[in-house]
């Protein structure tokens, strides 16, 4: 029997305001093995890691055991004390108190409970820990490429930042062009620069850019692989455009003789079945909605074949796949806007045309969008001149199933207000709103702006907003003064909050990352791990993780491109020493394994076995390759010998600790 | 002493009887759910007892029969909801394993309530203290598992 | 039945003549209606080769025995497919083997045959009249309605003719099993009592259970070089044990369930298990259950999967959510 030293920790009052962690350490003293047993305030902090190297010493403790918190949260800390106490770092082993009990069993009436289940849990984990083998980690080569799936400001800063650092970037957009969604807001708040101004020069950057490959018009299908070493097949989709001959000229999409209503715009506007989705699209290249084309839709057209000065129309394009490796993935998916027209009745179900949402008023204001920049009532064309904004349209309304505040919302009505303001004068704002949260830097500031300016805040919900004549009523309550507001409005902006884009579930399930209840993309750690995922070499960029406004997305992108270039630009990776073994007395070879193997990690070899008293014999084995296998250890079940085992959770180990606990 | 000692035992312990559970929660989903069932301070029963395991794949069968014997009044077994296995389709197996040895355990005689399989996400943090809630208050109306415990 | 046993011997010697090692059949018992397997190592061995209503067992496992002998085994319908499982998974050089097939037209219940025959009769012959069998004794012809005297297994029988054999001996047998009869009629029975008579029924079955390991050793499916339930001994298998050696109902539970999840999509329905059963617990009851299950919710098996628990469908259906 090993040695083995436990430490209970208080965590401060988490832990030791609900447990009684002397009596814990004293009852743990009694458990088989256990040859130390002490409680500390923090046994994560400085003080707290160096008891446990100097107990290692002065006890010649060889296993670990620590009563604390989650294993997700600070198993890497403690195995890196034992590495510091020249212990194998995998003689470790943690009970959880705190998430598992303390915080879930504060009441007094259940102490005496709570406190019996505490030393269950440490006697699980003591039972383990008497049974941990050492364990070493390989080595694995790492392959020096990151691929970004989204080409919206996130995808383009993550993507510069990583290619600048000298590593090959591979970025994958699904619509034409990059840009995202900055590149449809006419200005930024709160300086009101141009956001077409500063996002154009990243795509051209990002464009031109030596160690970027891109892919527009191109979805990321599958990735397998793990850490350092994942594969991926990005379907090219057909263009009908031969991009390699194409120069841009602009000849078809200006003479193509179909219009469709513009995604781009909305909707607002107007393009043909040949298009580039705004001026300046990266590439600046077309592609063709076969779905509108009159050549595909009516047999006879091919206009743009017959002007094209480059022969670049091709017809009988199909989608290509191309097969990438990479090291990492960076994903930055970002938002769609909440479908209010589904849900909020009362702001009409989209049936007025002149209630519209907050990116609709971005294109209309913006000076290349489908009004040239004038403000107007879509109904009419005629110029508002009382606007209403609703403010959390689809965010911090549980009724319609979304709790979360979108965040910029807020500022963004406030832009639009100043806007409406500057630009019809003797207009008259009114916005509705919960809460004005300014959180950022210069915003507060703007928003007083703003009022100042004289756009009238009401605080309250609009409970109906209808035709009358020409003008929409909206009504709704003034909940300072408790009454009740209507008021007869030109146009009615909603502003909208932010929802994962379309298919970002896909995406998830491809590349194995969870998704928190309202779909964003799930980090390692809401605090200390923002732009990690719980796949290793997967990381989040921007609002696929949660709405946030440009500068966090910019920022959080350039944190996931500093960490791929962590990953990145080390020759080796070491690889988890958890994986499956093979004993191979124990196989049959019967490979009920191999298949249930996600990673393909198990493949049959032969053996020449020498039994005493017999000749040799040849049989086929399971054999485990170490550096594909991920630990999951559903081949250890799909074993009905048991001749496979989980290092670090083996058969041995989890009856120990079944026995342990129900001890 | 008139008072029939073992009488007064048998009662102290009627009145005391928590059913024990032992459950095991995949790493990347249950465990972490759990977790933040803390984090977000949800209370629950403190009859679970939780064994972390990498992925609800790796629960064998025999694992659970163990418990059983072992004393355990249920046992449950959380992973990722199908399709967003960590390890891609581990809990696929699981959900073919586990509903066949499941049934069986009810052929043989082992109440629909000793034996729970759940989803539980890494996000569902209340999710698995109403597992739990519901598990003990199942085991409770059934009363302690005698039938294949040695303790 | 004659010809069978006649053609056999011929096969046998002939293949003998070829090279064979190892013949594996059956020979007539040292009791009255009573078969056992035999093993006929030489050419002049093969004159005891037998076939009759009285040959129930599954000659598979017996093959195992021989890993290095060319050796050919008498298979009936029931039996051919424990073969394929053992060669599927490895168990078997299927090159090395020859598999004879037998047409069968069901197996008798022993009891029940010498209950009805005289009891000083000797037995000179036995004739397949397709519904029933035709036994000369020393005292007369006696007509055994199939129906009365087969097994409980051949009644339900739907595959009475082996396939994938190398050599099949006689005509096709005519269909054994009485059409209709629901195969899990008593699994539903078990399935529709309440908890406790559920708990109680079985318990009362695993109680006599002598854990001699004899279902194990016979079953096909059951081709683990070491049982886990042996992999006793510390060190082994970094020490796991997964299950005491003692005779105590939680730990027979224990083996018979877990057994029978081990050879769920596996077991080829054979009954050998329940035969050797000293002291007769119906097991098929438990091979039925799943096996049923498996149906119910999985259909069959692709042939490439080793098993209905090496693979899935997304849309399996989910009874945990």
């Amino acid at each position: 029997m090993p040695r083995i030293g436990v430490f209970v920790c208080w965590c401060g009052s988490n832990i030791g305001g609900v447990l009684d962690c002397p009596a814990i350490a004293q009852e743990a003293a009694s458990f088989p093995g256990v040859v130390y047993s002490t409680e500390y305030k923090y046994v994560c902090s400085d003080p707290g890691q160096k008891l446990i190297v100097d107990a290692v010493k002065e006890h010649r403790l060889e296993r670990v055991v620590v009563a604390s918190c989650s294993p997700r949260l600070h198993e890497e800390t403690f195995r890196q004390v034992l590495r510091r106490s020249g212990l194998n770092p995998y003689f470790f082993e943690m009970a959880n108190l705190r998430e598992h009990c303390s915080w879930v069993h504060p009441d007094t009436t259940v102490r005496e409970q709570a406190q019996r289940k505490a030393v269950d849990l440490v006697r699980r984990a003591v039972a383990k820990a008497a049974r941990l083998e050492p364990l070493f980690p390989g080595k694995i080569p790492v392959v020096r490429r990151c691929l970004v799936i989204g080409g919206g400001i996130a995808g383009i800063q993550t993507a510069l930042d990583v290619a600048d650092a000298g590593l090959e970037v591979l970025l994958v957009e699904r619509e034409p062009t990059i840009g995202g969604n900055m590149v449809k807001l006419d200005k930024t708040f709160p300086t009101l620069d141009c956001s077409a101004c500063i996002s154009t020069p990243k795509m051209v950057a990002v464009a031109q850019h030596p160690n970027i490959r891109l892919y527009t018009y191109a979805q990321v299908e599958e990735v397998t692989g793990y850490i350092g070493n994942f594969k991926a097949r990005i379907r090219q989709k057909a263009r009908y455009v031969d991009h390699s001959k194409c120069n841009g000229c602009g000849t078809c999409w200006t003479r193509c003789p179909v219009t469709v209503p513009d995604d781009f715009n909305l909707g607002l506007g107007e393009r043909g079945a040949i298009y580039i989705p705004f001026p300046q699209a990266v590439p600046n290249k077309p592609v063709i909605d076969l779905e509108h084309c009159r050549r595909s839709t009516r047999g006879k057209c091919g206009a743009c074949a017959k002007l094209c000065p480059t022969g670049a129309i091709d017809y009988e394009q199909k989608d290509e796949f191309v097969d990438v490796e990479v090291g990492a993935i960076i994903v930055a998916t970002g938002y769609g806007l909440f479908p209010w027209e589904k849900v909020y009745g009362e702001y009409g179900y989209g049936r007025f045309r002149d209630v519209i949402t907050g990116l609709m008023f971005e294109r209309m204001v913006n000076a290349s969008g489908p009004t040239g920049g004038k403000i107007q009532r879509p109904s009419s064309g005629k110029e508002p001149k009382t606007v209403v904004f609703i403010q959390c349209v689809g965010s911090r309304d549980e009724a319609r199933g979304k709790e979360y505040c979108s965040r910029f919302c807020c500022m963004y009505t406030a832009k639009h207000a100043h806007q409406i303001l500057e630009k019809i004068p003797g207009s008259e704002v009114y916005v509705f709103y919960i809460d004005v949260r300014t959180f950022g830097k210069g915003y507060e500031e703007f928003y007083r702006r703003v009022r100042d300016e004289g756009a009238v805040y009401i605080r309250g919900r609009v409970s109906k907003v209808y035709q009358d004549g020409s003008k929409l009523i909206v009504r709704g309550a003034d909940t300072l003064l408790g009454e009740q507001v209507e008021i007869a409005a030109d146009m009615v902006v909603l502003a909208t909050g932010a929802v994962p884009a379309a298919g970002a579930a896909d995406v998830a399930r491809m590349i194995g990352i969870p998704q928190d209840k309202d779909g964003f993309f799930q980090e390692a750690h809401p605090k200390l791990r923002p732009v990690e995922t719980h796949t290793g070499g997967v990381y989040l960029a921007g609002t696929c993780q949660g709405p946030k406004d440009i500068p966090d997305t910019v920022s959080q992108a350039s944190g996931a491109a500093a960490k791929v270039c962590g990953l990145l630009l080390r020759d080796e990776l070491e690889t988890n020493p958890l994986v499956s073994k093979v004993n191979e007395a124990l196989c049959t070879g019967c490979l009920a394994c191999q298949p249930v193997c996600p990673y393909r990690a198990i493949q049959p070899v032969t053996i020449t076995e020498r039994l005493p008293g017999q000749p040799p014999r040849e049989r086929v084995v399971a054999r485990v390759n170490e550096g594909l296998c991920q630990g999951c250890g559903a081949c250890t079940v799909a074993c009905r010998a048991g001749a496979i085992d989980l290092k670090g959770f083996t058969n041995k180990q989890l009856i120990a600790e079944v026995d342990a606990l129900c001890l | 002493m008139s008072v029939n000692e073992s009488d007064v035992v048998t009662t102290a312990e009627g009145a005391a009887w928590e059913p024990k559970i032992v459950a095991f929660l995949c790493n990347w989903c249950s465990y972490a759910g759990a977790d933040l069932a803390g984090v977000s301070r949800i209370k629950y029963p403190a009859n679970v007892r939780i064994i972390r395991v990498p992925c609800s794949s790796r629960v064998n069968p025999q694992f659970v029969f163990r418990a059983f014997e072992r004393g355990a009044d249920g046992v449950l077994v959380a992973g990722c909801h199908p399709g967003d296995c960590h390890y891609v389709t581990g809990n696929y197996y699981t959900r073919r394993r586990l509903t066949l040895f499941k049934r069986l355990l009810e052929y043989v005689g082992f109440e629909p309530e000793r034996f729970i399989v759940r989803w539980v996400s890494a996000s569902e943090g209340q999710r698995f203290a109403e597992t739990v809630k519901e598990m003990v208050d199942g085991l409770k109306h059934l009363g302690p598992q005698k039938r294949v415990s040695r303790v | 039945m004659k010809e069978i046993t006649e053609m056999l011997q011929q096969v046998a010697a002939r293949l003998f003549n070829e090279g064979l090692e190892m013949f594996i059949g059956y020979e007539s018992g040292s009791v009255p209606a009573k078969a056992r397997p035999y093993f006929a190592a030489v050419q002049g061995e093969t004159a005891a080769l037998v076939f009759n209503p009285f040959c129930e067992h599954n000659l598979a496992k017996y093959l195992v025995r021989f890993p290095n002998a060319k050796t050919a085994v008498v298979v009936k319908g029931c039996d051919a497919g424990a073969v394929e499982r053992l060669v599927k998974e490895r168990n078997l050089d299927r090159t090395r083997i020859t598999v004879i097939g037998v047409p069968c037209g069901g197996m008798l219940a022993r009891e029940r045959v010498l209950a009805e025959l005289p009891q000083d009769g000797k037995i000179t012959a036995i004739t397949d009249r397709r519904d029933a069998f035709v036994f000369q004794t020393s005292k007369g012809e006696h007509v055994l309605e199939k129906k009365a005297f087969l097994l409980a297994k051949c009644l339900i029988c739907t595959q009475n003719n082996p396939t994938g054999v190398d050599l099949m001996l006689g005509k096709e047998a005519p269909p054994v099993g009485e059409t209709g009869k629901d195969p899990y009629a008593r699994v539903k029975e078990i399935s529709a009592l309440d908890p406790p008579a559920r708990a109680a029924f079985w318990d009362r079955l695993m109680d006599r259970c002598l854990r001699c390991y004899a279902c194990r050793e016979v079953c096909p499916a059951c081709s683990c070089t070491e049982c886990c339930f042996e992999q006793a001994v510390p060190g082994w298998q970094q020490g796991a044990i997964w299950l005491s050696k003692a005779v105590t109902l939680p730990d027979n539970l224990h083996y018979h369930v877990i057994r029978a999840f081990h050879v769920a999509g596996r077991c080829t329905g054979c009954g050998e298990c329940e035969r050797v059963c000293p002291v007769r617990i119906p097991l098929m009851l438990l091979n039925r259950k799943l096996a049923g299950d498996i149906d119910e919710l999985y259909g069959p098996t692709p042939p490439d999967v080793p098993s209905v628990l090496c693979t899935y469908a997304t849309g399996d259906r989910d009874e945990f959510t």
